[in-house]
């Protein structure tokens, strides 16, 4: 054997055997021994150390890619046992698994509440990115003259139901996971009920019916389809794994319905959203304990994930983290952007007065009043932090023909956000601007850089 | 229930195995020779086989008693009765395919 060849073989053999320790442990220690003498026999006869043991090496990187993904979805579902609704009875046949319930009931409680509220502010932010595939189907829908153009309300409210329904679903199963079976299909009830639900609304135009000073309202009408929708559909893929599972029903319409008497603004009452929490929380904690009651020794051997270790454990937190910021920033960059997009299809102005007055006057000629003078135009105040020089208040002093419904005189104040874009001052909604302000400053959307120099010189 | 049609690897690997135990090296040597070196089984390709076939309770590992190069003791794999109604059924529809090719040709002549 010559130097060349045998400093070859050399190389090949130490990638080999550094490769073996890339398998995943369980079939290293099975397997690698084997592998490693068979590899040596194969190369020990072959006559081209180069052709084979390339064939060999690729072979084997193959196999480790194949183990470890393997390994990944044993290990899923392993952690997940708890999820499969089959398990080992005590005379070792395969019986359905039987729903639990948590023993630390107070803190089980307090997280779903905690969870129902936090999960209206999530789906608030990410309605744009929501809103974005149906509206494409929206406008699609409207340009085949499918159906007329639709208010920007339809998909936005469409948008905000599917995020409500998939951080909703998500954050449920996450707690109900451990005690009821088939709480994947929990999952898939509950983002397709606020799913459909939200077309149902959108369909019968339910998002147009009160207007848009009543918002609350008008999303708790949509939670009412919603409720109804959610409890037949959990009902539906449920009524295996829980006898009682038809009192989904009743509890999620009441959940929905005790939306209904509110009619403050969304803003103002977001944590309102707690009692159907609190409701749908006490409904299906009451349907385990029915459950448990009938099935007394599911309630008290409980199914207990294996444990994990901590680093593991921190891998998945640093990732869920990562991709939770990743989506966050998009959806950040989204809705500015089509914020911005909406606001400049509406009108954009070359000065901040003429916008506050066409504007001002645009708003009120779709109301019965009209406006007979705009004066005391004013937009030296900057909104929040006074330091945006592109987020500004536009605030003017209107005088009607009629005294308005909520209003107490014919002449009042108003005052409106305003950012600006390349095209010129455009009007924000009520309380986006800052956020739309920020946003502009991360993405230096509109050309903001160039605005801020010319401001500042 | 009807078993999905096996790889042409998963099929060398059982036929090697229909006649006697082997161990991995003689199942990759068996495999070469019966497909006239058209079929050259990497290590690493083997024992991915080796380990679903195990899992799937269609072969089985015993000890051989006698040890490798490193002292190690060698195992042998062999067909369970599932592995072997698996290989059968196998073997079957393999030769109604070739039967009914055969019928097809001959009808053709």
């Amino acid at each position: 054997m010559d130097e060349p060849q045998g400093a070859l073989q050399n190389l090949t053999m130490r990638v080999y055997e550094r490769l073996l320790r890339l398998y995943p442990p369980r079939f290293r220690h099975e397997f690698a021994g084997e592998i490693h003498a068979v590899f040596q026999e194969r190369m020990a006869e072959s006559g081209n150390w180069t052709v084979h043991g390339l064939h060999e090496t690729a072979a084997l990187a193959w196999s480790i890619l194949r183990e470890r993904w393997h390994e990944w979805r044993t290990r899923k579902g392993e952690e997940m046992g708890v999820e499969k609704d089959v398990v080992m009875g005590a005379n070792g046949a395969a019986v359905l698994r039987l729903a639990g319930v948590p023993q630390r009931g107070f803190w089980w409680f307090l997280g779903w509440i905690l969870s129902a509220l936090l999960v209206v502010p999530l789906a608030i932010f990410t309605t744009y990115a929501f809103s974005l595939p149906f509206m494409a189907v929206l406008n699609l829908g409207t340009h085949l003259n499918w159906w007329p153009a639709l208010d920007s309300a339809a998909w936005l409210m469409l948008g905000f139901t599917a995020g409500l329904g998939i951080f909703t679903a998500w954050a449920q199963w996450l707690l109900l996971r451990r005690f009821l079976p088939g709480a994947s299909r929990w999952f898939a009830a509950t983002a397709l009920g606020f799913g459909l639900g939200g077309i149902i609304a959108a369909a019968f135009g339910a998002a147009n019916i009160l207007g848009m000073e009543d918002s609350f309202a008008r999303f708790a009408l949509v939670f009412l389809a919603i409720g109804l929708v959610l409890g037949l559909l959990q009902w539906f893929f449920l009524r295996r794994s829980l006898r009682h599972a038809a009192w989904l029903v009743p509890v999620n319409l009441l959940a929905a319905a005790s939306l209904l008497p509110i009619r403050m603004p969304l803003d103002w009452t977001l944590s309102l959203v707690l009692l159907p929490g609190i409701i749908s929380g006490a409904g299906i904690w009451f349907l385990l304990q029915r459950e448990a009651a009938i099935h007394p020794q599911a309630a008290q051997t409980p199914p207990t994930r294996q444990a994990i270790p901590w680093s593991r454990r921190l891998v998945r937190i640093g990732m869920i983290l990562a991709i939770a910021a990743a989506v966050f920033f998009a959806g950040v960059w989204i809705n500015a952007s089509a914020m911005l997009l909406n606001a400049k299809a509406d009108g954009a102005y070359p000065t901040l007065e003429e916008a506050v007055i066409q504007h001002v006057r645009q708003g009120w000629e779709e109301s019965s009043a009209s406006v007979l003078s705009v004066s005391n135009v004013e937009t030296s105040r900057e909104v929040v932090d006074g330091v945006r020089q592109h987020v500004r208040w536009g605030c003017a002093r209107i005088q009607l023909d009629r005294i308005p419904a909520r209003h107490r005189g014919s002449a009042f104040p108003i005052c409106t956000q305003y950012v600006h874009t390349r095209d010129g001052w455009v009007l924000m909604g009520e309380g986006f601007a800052p956020f739309v302000g920020w946003a502009m400053e991360l993405f230096n959307l509109e050309g903001l850089r160039e605005f801020q120099a010319a401001n500042s010189n | 229930m009807q078993p999905q049609p096996l790889t042409e690897t998963s099929f060398f690997i059982l036929l090697s195995l229909a006649a006697e135990p082997r161990h991995g090296y003689g199942i990759i040597k068996e495999v070469e020779s019966m497909s006239r070196g058209r079929v050259v089984l990497a290590t690493g390709t083997l024992y991915t086989a080796l380990r679903r076939m195990l899992e799937d309770g269609w072969i089985e590992r015993v000890e051989d008693g006698d040890s490798d190069g490193d002292g190690r003791e060698r195992k042998l794999y062999r067909l369970t009765e599932e592995g072997r109604r698996i290989f059968t059924l196998e073997a079957e529809r393999l030769k109604t395919l070739v039967y009914l090719t055969s019928l097809h040709a001959a009808m053709e002549r």
